[in-house]
């Protein structure tokens, strides 16, 4: 795991310990009673989400279950509705056989180069399965000797994704940072450190472009480089989506997500956005 | 057999001659009694399993399947073989005495993994595409049963005594118990938390990774479920169906594979290439030793001395001592490897090599590659052998 908290719990696990309400256990008793009788689906929905976000106003676990019996997609329609916008509901788009198999995974580095003064450029647009190995394979080639590498790092059309991903790279230019940024849930402040397995790479500068395409990961991306690794923002200002969303699973085809912890870096305002220092000139990689 | 007679042969099959109907030839006259003998290979591009004699090393026969046949299944006492075609949607039932289709099941969407009932009569089938299971008699060679209620269903494993069903669910972040003889999901038991993501707009989903597999001791106390997107092992304690602890483990870890004696569960992290050694006694990680890129299974042997790391991203194996707990070494191949299977005695392991379209013969107790079967049908994709232990990609 690269990043843990700095108590050596993961963030979610404490949360699930210490957030754990009267409302919460009485719908860890109904799943459990459920379970008696089969596993209860909206049971195992509702005490889910229910770990990270507080129950709708106006939602009641038992109109839901008259309203939707067994049925998980029904009720998490009506936690969607009830939830003032902070959960949705997303389509699963089912892997095929060679995606699960590693196989096939959509590029998250999507080109590198040389500008004109020399310096190199590298553009990261999502959080895949391979974008460390991606990451520092681009940096290898584009290193022409053993002197530092002047770096570019463009992130405009990066909308963030996995946010333990996300992590590991940072660590690529961070090395292991503790209490790198905070989790704030509804009643606590949990620690995350960015876990360094490598030495952390050698560059002489590092400027990150970002933009209003810039979001969630790829703030909080910016953001730690800004903090932890002496990065130049420049560019305008980003999306400013500051928080984490949990998957939970409804069925086989539905997927809940539900806003939950805010993202604090310390020294960084990530909720107006991220607000670079200068534009980045031209709009393009080459100035 | 010569590649010109395999391709006389399928010239043949697509005329439509037979076409439902599995074809062999040179096969021995007794056909396939003793099932344990030998070797059988899915080809995903021919539409075939190649059927290999383990005393010669020597291609014996081809049976025609479905489209993309994912895996293979042999039940030695019914004498019988299937092959889920996860492009049909279908499983074939081959008569192993014959090397006839005995029958071609519909099933759901994408039947992909297999797995067989300690009674070696009912199959457990996942329709991964569906979110269902299937559970077939091999005896009456008919589905008795579509189990819904599953995410993704991916590898399927049973209780000793066949009673229960635990699957994986890769798209869930739990796995479900069936009931097999009511045909239905009793209980669910968690293995991690939900997934943490940061993203503007609806993230991606087609890259999240529950859980590949549960892995069980011989003795069937335990099972070990590894959540890709968590980086942590649950281990279960299966008689309560409780998980007892969470192991953390490397960057985003495939499944857990046991030892045949059950001392070990070797996972692969295929984030960091590495190899978590977890002691089944002890219940901790003992040992994190080199991996290599894009593991795709692990088989040990020689009194379980010795294991072997299938990379299909370096096309090669890599070699660990089991004793030592240490890398001793790699071996290169000439295809890219899929997954492999090591005999009963411990004392061979094949590996299907899909670039190649040959597998590899590897001597387990001398560690080195020691011959190549050659032309064993396009995209070999596996190997499984009657009385091994058995996986899937």
């Amino acid at each position: 795991m690269m990043w843990v908290t700095n108590r050596g719990v993961r963030p979610w696990r404490a949360r699930s310990t210490i957030v754990i309400s009267g409302a919460v256990l009485a719908l860890v008793a109904l799943a459990h009673v459920a379970v008696a009788n089969g596993p209860d689906p909206v049971a195992r929905l509702f005490a889910a989400a229910a770990a990270y976000a507080p129950m709708p106003g106006g939602l009641s676990v038992g109109a839901v279950r008259d309203l939707c019996e067994r049925d998980a997609l029904c009720a998490a329609q009506e936690f969607v509705a009830a939830s003032a916008g902070r959960a949705r509901l997303q389509k699963v788009e089912h892997p095929d056989s060679d995606t699960i198999r590693w196989v096939d995974s959509a590029t998250s580095v999507a080109g590198f180069g040389r500008m004109a003064d020399g310096r190199a450029w590298l553009t990261l647009n999502r959080f895949g399965r391979k974008a460390v190995d991606e990451l520092r394979g681009a940096l290898e080639e584009l290193r022409t000797d053993n002197g530092a590498l002047d770096l570019v790092l463009d992130l405009r059309d990066n909308g963030g994704g996995d946010f333990g991903r996300m992590m590991k790279l940072a660590a690529v230019f961070t090395g292991e940072i503790n209490n790198s940024l905070y989790l704030i849930g509804t009643e606590d402040r949990i620690p995350v450190k960015i876990v360094g397995m490598n030495t952390p790479e050698r560059l002489g500068s590092l400027t990150v472009v970002v933009g209003p395409r810039t979001a969630s990961s790829g703030e909080v991306l910016a953001g730690l480089l800004h903090r932890y690794a002496g990065a130049e923002l420049v560019g305008e200002p980003t999306a400013g989506k500051d928080y984490i969303v949990r998957v939970i699973p409804v069925d086989h085809d539905w997927r809940l997500l539900v806003r939950a912890e805010t993202i604090e870096v310390p020294g960084v305002d990530l909720r107006g956005g991220l607000r670079p220092g200068r534009a980045w000139p031209n709009g393009g990689l080459n100035p | 057999m010569s590649r010109r007679n395999f391709s006389i042969h399928t010239a043949v099959m697509s005329l439509g001659v037979g076409v439902l109907a599995a074809v062999s030839w040179s096969a021995p006259a007794a056909a396939l009694e003793e099932a344990g003998r030998y070797l059988f290979v899915p080809n995903r591009a021919s539409a075939d399993v190649a059927i290999i004699d383990r005393a010669s090393q020597e291609l014996v026969a081809h049976v025609q399947v479905g489209r993309v046949p994912h895996q293979v299944v042999v039940s030695d006492r019914l004498a019988k073989m299937v092959a889920s075609n996860t492009e049909d949607n279908t499983i074939s039932i081959i008569d192993l005495k014959t090397l006839k289709t005995e029958a071609t099941l519909t099933l759901g969407q994408e039947p992909e993994h297999m797995e067989l009932a300690p009674d070696g009569e009912v199959l457990a089938v996942g329709n991964i595409g569906a979110g269902t299971v299937s559970l077939v008699s091999l005896t009456d060679n008919r589905e008795l049963a579509r189990v819904d209620g599953l995410f993704e269903p991916h590898n399927l494993t049973f209780s000793p005594d066949g009673r229960l069903l635990y699957v994986a669910n890769l798209g869930a972040d739990h796995v479900s118990v069936i009931d097999v003889a009511e045909a239905r999901v009793v209980n669910e038991i968690p293995v991690a938390e939900p997934t943490p993501l940061a993203a503007a707009g609806d993230p991606e989903s087609m890259e999240y990774q529950g859980i590949i597999n549960v892995t069980r001791t011989p003795d069937g106390r335990l099972g070990f479920a590894v959540h890709g997107e968590g980086n942590v092992m649950a281990v279960i304690d299966l008689r309560s169906q409780k998980k007892i602890k969470s192991l953390a483990l490397g960057e985003l870890p495939w499944r857990a594979y046991s030892t045949a004696d059950g001392r070990y569960m070797l996972v692969p992290n295929n984030g960091d290439r590495t190899v978590s050694v977890i002691s089944t006694d002890s219940l901790e990680v003992v040992a994190t030793l080199p991996g290599a890129e894009d593991m795709t299974g692990v088989n040990s042997g020689w009194f379980e001395a010795t294991a072997f790391v299938i990379s299909r991203g370096e096309n090669k194996v890599v070699v660990l001592d089991l004793v030592e707990l240490k890398k001793v070494g790699e071996i290169a191949l000439p295809g890219t490897p899929e997954t492999g299977v090591t005999t009963p005695d411990g004392r061979t392991l094949y590996v299907a090599l899909s670039g190649s379209n040959q597998v590899a013969v590897i001597d387990i107790h001398t560690r080195q590659l020691v011959k190549t079967i050659d032309d064993v049908g396009d995209e070999p994709w596996g190997a499984t052998m009657a009385g091994a232990l058995n996986y899937c990609h």
